[in-house]
């Protein structure tokens, strides 16, 4: 039922008691509420500035976008590094072998 | 009884790998006998399995001498020349996961498949890759590992260029053919190197023997980066968003413990074959390098994919980091006994567990993948969206793979990441940050894919969709029920497996001495 971390433990089914003490604590709070919001009340419809939006989802493609922005140099090397040509592929192995052989020779193993 | 339990390390790999070769004759006798013998086949490696484990969790290591008079007869004259199966608690552990995802593809195959031809070979192949990567774990020979790694590069190449139609799947297939035979070749050549010494090929025979000249260590080298480029870690990983990407689903989810299998390669030559060696500290601090590029770089690429299977195939390079990061943490300090105690201990436990929740959930996520292709017929998250409407189940099912791989409690990837996350804190906290920060960007990218997939306002182009057949949502239902049930409890699997299978890496001399 409990897990140690070494730093303390974890114990998932007393989490579980926990949230579903606090979602039975939201219900009540939320039957206090008023009865007519919600439905067919607007609330739930996309607005942009007043306007009636058509197509009201953000597709994927356009989400973070600024997270993709502000990395645009570490992206464009990681595209150029994913070319797709299985020569750069064992370029690669190549250089992970080399890599490895001469961590071991600097560190006076081989 | 007596005769399967006494014999299961071969017939959990003889009865699938016949079945494999039966599979075009029985195909002419109908779909259904196929389809039911190839699940029979998967169905009895399981048992077997199932019976090796209780067998080593009762009895320590068991070894199993292939064309002995007695399967006992593994070292005779002290010589051991036979080929060896081996088997302690980590090879069971790697069994479980292979043998469960296998048997689960299986069921899921037979309805996602349905509609396409050639299913003869296809069910052929699966029971082939079944086959080598259980002989792949239970080994315990290098040159059979060599065998078994090729039989699975190959039966694994032809599924991935399965929909033969698209060039995408002809060109996956070549890719990771070309590198897996270059990575084999390594582990031939690395091979080679120890029995030109040693005249053994007996992994622990030749632990037992190694004196660790300037060629042992260019094996290890060799070995090493070999197995690195299977498990898929950056930067060795350039095959698997290719592969994974346009292997039919259930074949996904299959490659996900396949890869697992390199990985098992990895450690037990790190922790078994070269564990003695001085310096063996430099091989876990490689692994943490490669963990910690696997994580970031892994789950930075999949958060820019817009096609669902290829995001998928991402997080499994950024969760094989995870492991790498676990497992290379206990290795980095396996010659300090009061560190493995305070920290490298567990850090090998959340690393191996997080193996097999990674099995699971991507399994799972893998499957809801396939089933949105199955429906939709693409895997491009822009041209999709509003299926929660017509798939609530697969909706459901995706939402728990996607906060499994998150680390989100109270599923099971939160268990085996607090667990890397606190012992690699001891280790290095920058190393414990990073892990953090990647689970972050990984809930981001499957917010994203989620959102982009499942939610927003019914679309016309999907007026016909609807939830796809039981024996497509079985097969979910079930991962599913384990990612919550292992993350509820925990302790069931590391009890049972996660814990022997950490003091078999660690007890070195249990598995040598068991031959030699």
């Amino acid at each position: 039922m409990m897990i140690e971390t070494g730093a303390g433990f974890w114990s998932p089914l007393a989490m579980v008691a926990v949230v579903g003490a606090v979602a039975i604590a939201v219900f009540i709070a939320r039957s206090f509420g008023r009865k007519n919001a919600g439905k067919d009340a607007g609330q739930a419809l996309p607005f942009f500035s007043g306007n009636v939006v058509k197509d009201a989802r953000i597709r994927p493609a356009n989400m973070y976008w600024g997270f993709f922005e502000a990395l645009h140099d570490y992206y464009f090397a990681l595209k150029k590094m994913h070319s797709g040509i299985v020569n750069d592929y064992f370029f690669w192995f190549v250089l992970v072998i080399a890599a490895m052989a001469a961590l071991f020779i600097f560190s006076g193993v081989l | 009884m007596i005769f399967l339990a006494e014999h299961a390390p071969v017939l959990a790999i003889a009865v699938p790998l016949l079945a494999a070769f039966l599979m075009p004759l029985l195909g002419r006798a109908g779909a259904k006998i196929r389809n039911l013998v190839a699940f029979a086949a998967i169905a009895f490696a399981g048992i077997e399995v199932a019976l090796l484990a209780l067998n080593v969790l009762a009895n320590g290591v068991v070894t199993y001498a292939v064309g002995a008079i007695a399967p006992g007869l593994v070292s005779p004259a002290g010589f051991p020349v036979r080929i060896v199966m081996e088997i302690d608690a980590l090879s069971t552990f790697m069994a479980v996961a292979s043998v469960s995802i296998a048997l689960l593809a299986c069921v899921y195959s037979m309805q996602a498949m349905k509609k396409h031809e050639n299913l003869d070979k296809y069910f052929a192949l699966m029971l082939l890759m079944t086959a080598a990567m259980l002989g792949m774990v239970f080994t315990g020979d290098l040159f059979s590992l060599f065998v078994f790694l090729e039989i699975l590069s190959i039966a694994s190449a032809g599924l991935i260029a399965f929909y033969s139609g698209r060039g995408e799947s002809a060109e996956a297939g070549f890719k990771y053919l070309a590198v897996s035979s270059v990575a084999a070749l390594m582990v031939l050549l690395a091979a080679g190197f120890l029995y030109s010494q040693y005249n053994l090929l007996n992994m622990a025979a030749l632990a037992g023997a190694m004196r660790f000249s300037f060629l042992d260590k260019f094996a290890l080298v060799l070995l090493a980066s070999a197995f690195a480029l299977k498990c898929g870690a950056v930067p060795l990983h350039m095959w698997v968003s290719d592969a994974y990407g346009e292997a039919p689903a259930a074949v996904s989810a299959m490659l996900v413990v396949a890869s697992q299998a390199g990985l098992y390669a990895l450690f037990r030559v790190g922790f078994t074959l070269y564990g003695s060696m001085p310096l063996i500290d430099l091989l876990g601090l490689a692994m943490i390098v490669l963990g910690v590029l696997s994580m970031f770089i892994g789950v930075t690429m999949a958060i820019k994919q817009s096609d669902i299977k290829r995001l998928m195939a991402y997080h499994a390079v950024s969760q094989t980091g995870y492991m790498l990061l676990g497992v290379g943490v206990g290795l980095s300090v396996l010659g300090n006994a009061a560190m493995v105690s305070e920290f490298g201990f567990r850090a090998i436990q959340g690393g191996l567990f997080h193996v097999f929740n990674h099995a699971l959930y991507k399994g799972l996520l893998f499957f809801t993948a396939g089933a949105v292709f199955y429906v939709a017929g693409t895997r491009d998250m822009n041209k999709l969206g509003g299926l929660a409407h017509k798939m609530p189940y697969t909706a459901v099912f995706f939402l728990f793979g996607a906060l499994a791989i998150a680390g989100m409690p109270p599923f099971n990837g939160f268990a085996s990441k607090l667990i890397i996350y606190e012992s690699v804190f001891e280790f290095s906290p920058v190393l414990s940050a990073i892990a953090m920060v990647v689970s972050l960007l990984t809930l981001a990218s499957f917010v994203k894919a989620f959102s982009g997939i499942f939610l927003g306002p019914k679309e016309a182009v999907q007026a016909g969709v609807k939830e796809v057949p039981i024996g497509m949502l079985a097969p979910m239902a079930i991962l599913a029920a384990l990612v919550l049930l292992f993350g509820l409890f925990p302790d069931l699997v590391l009890e049972w497996l996660v814990n022997p299978a950490v003091n078999a890496l660690l007890g070195q001399c249990g598995y040598i001495g068991a031959v030699v």
